[in-house]
Formats: structure tokens, sequence, C-alpha cells
């Protein structure tokens, strides 16, 4: 770098804190590339102007720059020009979005707990953080943070200038009320529990400043507060003082938030309308002036309602349900990798699986490309048998060879287990996507081994959770989760020996240790050495298999665009429309 | 008449409450945890907790019973355990809603079925009545989910005719409206058009056989006038009271129509209901279909009885 910039550099680097000028070093010294530090100085508070001088300063050039306008807030990350995604509107313009389903549980901050009340909320409420597709922690409400050296307070510069739809302006008491209240006891306790923060543990320093306090450092701490803690929208005060269930979608605030899109009406479980938010605090000024949003009971009246003509854009559909759309060259296929994975678990604490070498069997004979390509048309990453996201940048590509089919291994391990005459166990899943598919191509894999008989039960929802999931007896299961943009939460509840989560029942006093290291590791590089170690142990220990990663798949009319989604069902259509 | 009626009201009353308790039997023996299926899997156990006991589905049954059902007979149905709104008010727009569908598929389906009975009569033995009769029987074994996805294909993906979806755009006009629900009426227009034309013309050609319109043909009567003055009312009859027993089908059993077109009636709103093992949803849901159920069961009566000397209360046949 040159003289100028090393003098920015060091100006930069008298603002910041330890934390902060650990990054500045990593990335200095090449030792993390410019999408990590990029990534990781939004985590620990560094503000995107920073940002942007210290990777010009320091950066090669290779990755390419590329502007984003999200909420109204464009970003655009350093280097090279800029290219922008967003169109225009000729005119007033209407945008139908088609979801499928419906609400789980209504558009209700505390109890949503699915991808299509997530981004219902996300319309009209918003987020301090928001975790994008690429996993940055991209400013929204929250103007800027930092963490105290040790990385157990937080604290957050609320946005100036920000009303509520009613024209209340947004202020540090209703950040605090947002995660004091309510939603501590809801869907987000759990999100509570992983990122060590304690309901009340929110302050207002004044009105446009709040600190967090942790019961131990979190280096992520900034997605607890992002918009991939499901509840976390901030909303008014005044809203959470009066609130009462389902008060979100009929009380005297309904559907109140910051958002750019205001709600004009809803039916549950029907649709949802939304009018452009004259006032918004943001850039909208390309923003539809109309957003007619349907809920489909089943994807198959989504396709239909898309080939129709009746919407624009399907939210999201899987591979196998979309697959008339995916084809049809004509139509815009938008897809982006995920977090999102299947596991397929194993009461690791009752034979045959509690012999780990059966459960390395039962790993080592799929084959895992073939179950990409057959249950997700291709959309969709290998899994390694660890929920470490091979595009988290903590993942250590190093750490595990990647586990490929080999039959003849998988009935050696058996052999060796003493399962030589095979075994007879439960296969239990629920009705969602692919799923069911996967158990049965799961079974039919195991059958090619001696006698390796699974039943196969697929259960709706409802039973599968309350029933079977936690409850596995000398039995497999197959569960979800979705994405998100740390794997803290992956790391946590369903690994822990003491994890709420933990549908395998294992109990591994290293991987404690090891979790305990993961989140308070101080920077990148020790956090990716533990997370190696991670990888190796639960690849060799196999308390569950991740099979794969699925994509994100959306679908657009060809004539509509702009319609950003992230991996955790959040939707932006404020920069979509219509060409030609 | 009067008595009559009190006492078919009284009847349904009974009927009613013993649906009543069958249904809730059946939706505690639903699997699964009321409170777990609200907060999602990865709720915490003390919040499901927390909400079982807020909802009261960790009392005993009967005293959950006697709850609902002393605020059943008020009025209040309580409120849904997804939706978070009174069980009444999604109730009612779902009710509306299956009205209409249930509107456009009568206005098509009676007229059709009963022209085709009367033809399939008077054309006895020939290949008219062989294709009505035939041809509406096998119209009838069609399945809803077949015959719905056929037409969607059909009609609104290939040919654009008609939309695919039974939902009107919000703040859609009438014939908007009617528009939407011209497709999603047909399947049922298929399987109730066989059933009402046999039974049509089953009326038909016993009037027509009777000895009163053979004197009235021996008197010298034009043909087209015996058939308007003697036959149609005589062989209406059943008709009419089979019509009238399809009301209570096409307010609350749309399921598979409803879904299909995505369509939020009742039959959705209960499948919705089940799924989420939301019981004040179910229950009052149910509740409103076996009424209207017991409504067009006594409206058939009564229409039957004022229609038919012969079989009013307290009459001689």
């Amino acid at each position: 770098m040159n003289k100028r910039e090393r003098q920015q550099v060091d100006a930069i680097r008298r603002r910041s804190n330890e934390i902060q000028n650990h990054v500045i070093d990593e990335y200095e010294y090449g030792k993390i590339s410019r999408r990590e530090f990029l990534r990781k100085g939004s985590i620990v508070g560094l503000t995107l102007p920073f940002v942007g001088v210290i990777a010009a300063a320091c950066g090669s050039g290779d990755d390419a720059a590329t502007t984003t306008t999200l909420a109204g807030v464009t970003t655009t990350t350093a280097g090279g020009a800029a290219a922008t995604t967003t169109l225009v509107p000729a005119g007033p313009t209407t945008i139908r979005v088609g979801m499928n389903p419906g609400p789980a549980v209504g558009i209700e901050p505390v109890l949503i707990n699915d991808e299509i009340g997530l981004a219902a909320f996300g319309q009209t409420a918003q987020y301090l953080v928001f975790s994008d597709d690429e996993l940055n922690a991209v400013p929204v409400l929250a103007e800027s943070w930092e963490s105290n050296a040790a990385g157990d307070v937080w604290t957050f510069n609320i946005r100036p200038g920000v009303t509520f739809h009613d024209g209340t302006p947004l202020t540090a008491a209703d950040v605090v009320a947002t995660f004091n209240g309510p939603i501590a006891g809801g869907n987000a306790a759990s999100a509570y529990g992983t990122f060590s923060f304690a309901a009340g543990a929110a302050v207002a320093l004044d009105d446009l400043t709040v600190e967090f306090t942790l019961d131990q450092p979190s280096g992520a701490f900034p997605f607890f507060v992002s918009s991939d803690n499901y509840n976390a929208g901030i909303l008014p005060k005044a809203f959470w003082d009066s609130y009462t269930e389902g008060s979100y979608e009929t009380g005297a605030q309904k559907f109140i938030g910051t958002g750019a899109w205001i709600n004009e009406s809803y039916d549950p479980g029907v649709f949802a309308v939304y009018t452009k938010n004259p006032n918004y605090w943001g850039d909208n000024s390309n923003q539809p002036d109309r957003m007619e949003v349907t809920f489909f009971a089943n994807e198959a009246a989504a396709v239909t309602a898309f080939q129709d003509d009746q919407v624009d854009v399907i939210h999201h559909l899987s591979a196998s349900g979309g697959a008339a759309l995916i084809e049809d060259a004509s139509n815009t296929v938008q897809s982006i990798s995920t977090a999102q994975h299947r596991q397929v678990y194993f009461d690791t604490t009752t034979p045959p699986f509690d012999d780990k070498r059966v459960r390395q069997a039962m790993a080592i004979m799929l084959n895992r490309p073939l179950l990409i390509d057959g249950l997700l048309g291709g959309f969709g990453s290998v899994g390694n048998d660890h929920p470490i996201w091979e595009f988290f940048p903590m993942y250590n590509s190093g750490a595990v060879p990647q586990r490929e089919q080999d039959l003849g291994e998988a009935q050696a391990l058996l052999d060796a287990a003493g399962y030589t005459d095979g075994f007879t166990a439960s296969l239990d899943t629920l009705e969602f996507s692919e799923m069911s598919a996967l158990a049965q191509l799961v079974q039919s894999t195991a059958a090619q081994l001696n006698n390796v008989n699974l039943t196969v039960g697929v259960h709706d929802v409802g039973t599968y959770y309350s029933d079977y999931w936690l409850a596995a007896q000398g039995s497999m299961g197959i569960v979800n989760y979705g994405h998100r943009g740390v794997p803290n939460v992956y790391l946590g509840a369903p690994l822990l020996s003491d994890g709420t989560w933990n549908a395998s029942h294992w109990v591994n006093l290293d991987y404690d240790a090891l979790f305990d290291q993961f989140v308070t590791s101080p920077d990148l590089e020790t956090q990716r050495g533990v997370a190696g170690q991670i990888q190796t142990l639960l690849n060799d220990e196999v308390p569950f298999i991740v099979p794969y990663y699925l994509d994100f798949i959306s679908i657009l009319k060809p004539n509509y665009g702009g319609f950003e989604t992230t991996g955790m069902g959040h939707y932006d259509a404020v920069n979509s429309g219509f060409t030609g | 008449m009067t008595r009559f009626v009190l006492r078919r009201i009284g009847l349904a009353l009974i009927t009613l409450f013993v649906l009543s308790i069958l249904i809730f039997i059946g939706t505690q023996l639903l699997p699964g945890n009321v409170g777990r299926r609200v907060l999602g899997p990865f709720a915490t156990q003390e919040a499901v907790d927390a909400l079982n006991e807020r909802l009261g589905t960790d009392r005993a049954l009967v005293v959950q019973y006697g709850d609902w059902i002393g605020s059943a007979v008020q009025g209040d149905l309580g409120d849904s355990i997804s939706f978070s709104r009174p069980v009444t008010e999604l109730l009612g727009r779902a009710l509306r809603n299956s009205a209409k569908l249930a509107l456009v598929s009568f206005i098509i389906v009676v007229p059709l079925g009963v022209l085709g009975g009367i033809i399939a009569a008077l054309k006895r033995g020939k290949l008219t009545d062989r294709l009505i009769t035939v041809g509406g029987l096998s119209a009838t074994v069609i399945p809803e989910f077949v015959s719905g996805i056929v037409l969607i294909i059909v009609f609104a993906v290939w040919l654009d005719w008609f939309p695919g979806t039974a939902t009107a755009p919000p703040d859609s006009g009438f014939i908007t409206q009617l528009h939407h629900l011209i497709l999603p009426a047909i399947p049922l227009v298929l399987v109730l058009f066989g059933y009402i034309a046999r039974i049509t013309r089953a009326g038909m050609i016993e009037a027509l056989e009777s000895d009163y319109v053979r004197t009235a043909t021996l008197k010298g009567l034009p043909r087209t006038t015996i058939i308007r003055r003697e036959v149609l009312r005589n062989a209406l009859l059943p008709t009419i009271a089979v019509v009238a027993s399809q009301i209570g089908y096409l307010i609350g059993g749309l399921v598979v129509v409803e879904v299909l077109f995505n369509y939020q009636g009742i039959g959705r709103l209960l499948f919705d209901a089940a799924q989420k093992a939301d019981f004040p949803l179910l229950a009052g849901g149910v509740l409103v279909v076996g009424a209207a159920f017991q409504v067009s069961m006594l409206l058939a009566d009564i229409a039957y009885s004022l229609l038919n000397p012969r079989i009013r209360v307290g009459g001689k046949a």
C-alpha cells in the first residue's frame, strides 16, 4: 500500500478496538480473503466505509466488487467497478408474489417459527442487522456496532431518522423493549441460549445506543440481533407494552414496523396486500407501489398460478415440485446456496447405533451426489456429516476428506461391529419437501448391505416433532435444519451433551469443550482451527449424517427481476420491477 | 308443520351435541402436542408447557369439553390456536366463500341435471338416454382431484380461458370473482350431474307410467302440457330432496377442490385445522358443517312435504 493508504488505515486502526484491529491484521497479513474480511469486518462492527478503505489499501483485487441495495441502503464492496442489480419501474407497478404454504401460526412476532411467517413479518418489520445471502451482517436499523475487548458486551448505535409506520421515531427504548420483552419466552428462547444472552440484559445508554451484556463472550453476537433470529424484528415499545397474542395482526398497531412496505390488508392464510411506505427512512424511489402476496395451500397450486400468470414470482419452491417451471427456459430460476440441510440421526445410546462403526457404515453407504441430482434436481451441495457448511468462513477445507460411497467398506464396518447378519431398525421422518423420499432412498441403499432392514415411517410435522424427533430408541430419524448465518445453532443444542435438540442422545465431553472454544474464539483463524477439529470429530463419530445442503430456489417471470432472497427465506422486493 | 319443524330442530340439536362430543374425542386422539405444534420443534419445553397451560390443553378432557361447549352454546367458539383470531371470524369468512362456490355449482348443475334427467326419461331406451345416464355415472366416479387437475391444465394453462385458482385478487368485482369460480365448480358439477339426472329420470319415468298421466293422455291433452302440469311436479319431488341434501356436501365437503384451486372455504380451513391440531377451529368448523347438513336436510323435508300433500305431517298417504 502507498503512503496515503497507510495513513488512512492507521487512522482507522486508531478508532478501532482490539477485536476490530485483529480482523484488520488477519486481512493485512493475508490470513483471510477479502470476502472473509468483508464479512468478518461487518460482524465485529467495522463500518462499511472503513472496510472499503482497508480492502482497497490491502487487497489484491481477488474479489469482484458488487453493489447491493437492501432496505434502501446501498452497499458497495471495495475495488473495481460496481455492478447494480436494481431495476427502474416505469410508472405505478404492482408485483404479485406467490408463497407456499401460508404462515404456520399467522404473522405473530413472538411465535413465528416458519419460513413463510418470517418472510411475511420481514416486509413490515426490520432488524437491527440483516444476514444476507452471502452471510454478511448488513447494518439496517443499527448503523454500527462494536464489542468490548472481551467480546461479552456489545454496543449498537441505532440509525437516526428512522420512523415507524405511524410516524413515531425509532429509539433505543424500542430495541430494549423488543429484546427484553415477550419474544424471549417464545421461539427466540433458543437463540437467547445459543448466544448467551439473558432477557433483560439489553440496556438503553441513550436514545440511540443500546448495550447488550452476554453471559459469556460471543464473536458472532450480531447474528443474534439479525434476521437470522426469526423473532427479533424491532417493534415499538408501545406495542410491546400492550402486547397480546395475535395483536400484530389485529391490534391497534397492527403490522407496524419500520419497513418499506405498509400492510394494507391481510386475510389469514389467503393473501396480504402491501403498499409503498411514502415516509420510508431509506431510499425506496424504485420501489413498486403495491405488492400482492398470495399464500397457496400447496406447491402445485402455486406452480399452476405461475403458469397461469397469476403471480410474477414464487418465493420458494422445491426442485421436484417446481420441475415444470425450472425446465421452462423462459423462466428465470434464481437459486442460492444455503446452509439448510437434513440430518439423518441415530440413537447413539442403544444398539445397533451405539457402535460408531455402524453409524459410519450407514454414512459411507450413501451416494451423495446421486441424492442431490435425484432429490434436489442438482440444486444442492454435498455434506460431510457435520453442519459446518463449506461457505461458512470458519469452514476448514483441509480437515477431513469428503466421504464417498463405498458399500464394501460399509459392510466391512458392520462385520467388524458384529453385525454381519444385519439388523432391523426404524427410520422416522416428517412429511416435508423431499424428506420422505430421502428416507426411502436411505432404506433402499441400506438394503444393499447384508440384511440391514430399515422400516420407514413418515409422519405429519406435529406428530413427528412431538413423538419421534427426540424420542429415538435404537432407531434413526431425519430432521431438517434451516439456514443460519453462523453454525452456532447447529453446533449447540443438537450436539452438546446436554443439548435440548440432541436427537442422537450423543454425549461427548471432548465435543462440548471444542464447542466452548469455538464460540469464544477471538479470531477467524483460531476458530477455523477449532472448526477443523469439530469437523473431524463429527465425521468420525457420526451422531448424524449430513448428506447434503439445499439451495433456495425462486422462480421469476422472464420480465421480472430484482427479487432478492436469503437462505432463511427472507425476501426483498423493494428494488424489484419489470423490464420491457 | 310447526310441530314437525320443532321436532326436527330438536333432533338436529341432539345430533350436533353428539357430534361435538365425537369431534372433541377425535381431536384428542390426534397425535402430537398442541403447544409443540404451535410453537414448532425448536421452542423450549418451558415455552411449550406455558402455552399448553395458557390454552388449557393440559387440563382433564371433561373439563376442557365442558368449558368449550359452555361457551359454544353462547355463540363463542373460542380463538383459533394457529391464527390467534376468533373462530367465528375465520369460519364466517370461509363459510361465505364456500357458499359462493356452492351457489355457482348449484346454478350450473341443477338445471343441467334436471334437464338431462327429463330428456333421458323422454328418450328412454334410446341413445340419448344411454349417453346421459352412462356419461353422468362416469363423470360421478371421476375423483375431483383428477378432473380438477385436467381442467386446470386444459382451460387455465393451455387455453387460458379461466384462472387456475378460485381466489380472485383482492378487491375484485363480482364478474371477476365469478370468473374465478367457474373452473372449480366444474368438478362438483361432474360429481353431482349424474346423480341428479338419474334421480330426475327415475321420477319422470314413474310419473309417466302413472294412471293419471295415462288418463290425461287419453283425454287428449297435449304431451307438453301433460309433462308440464302433471308429470314434473311429481317427478321432481325426489330430485328436490336430493338437491337439498347435497347442500351440506357443497358447503363443507370440498376439501380437495378448495386445496387444488387454492380457495379458502370451510373444507380447506378444516383441513388446515386438522393438520395443525387447532382444536377450537376444527371443532367449531365441524359443528358448522354439521349444522349445514342438518339445515339442508330439514329444508329438503319441508320442501318435500309442502310439495306433496300426501305426506304432510298429520296427513294420510
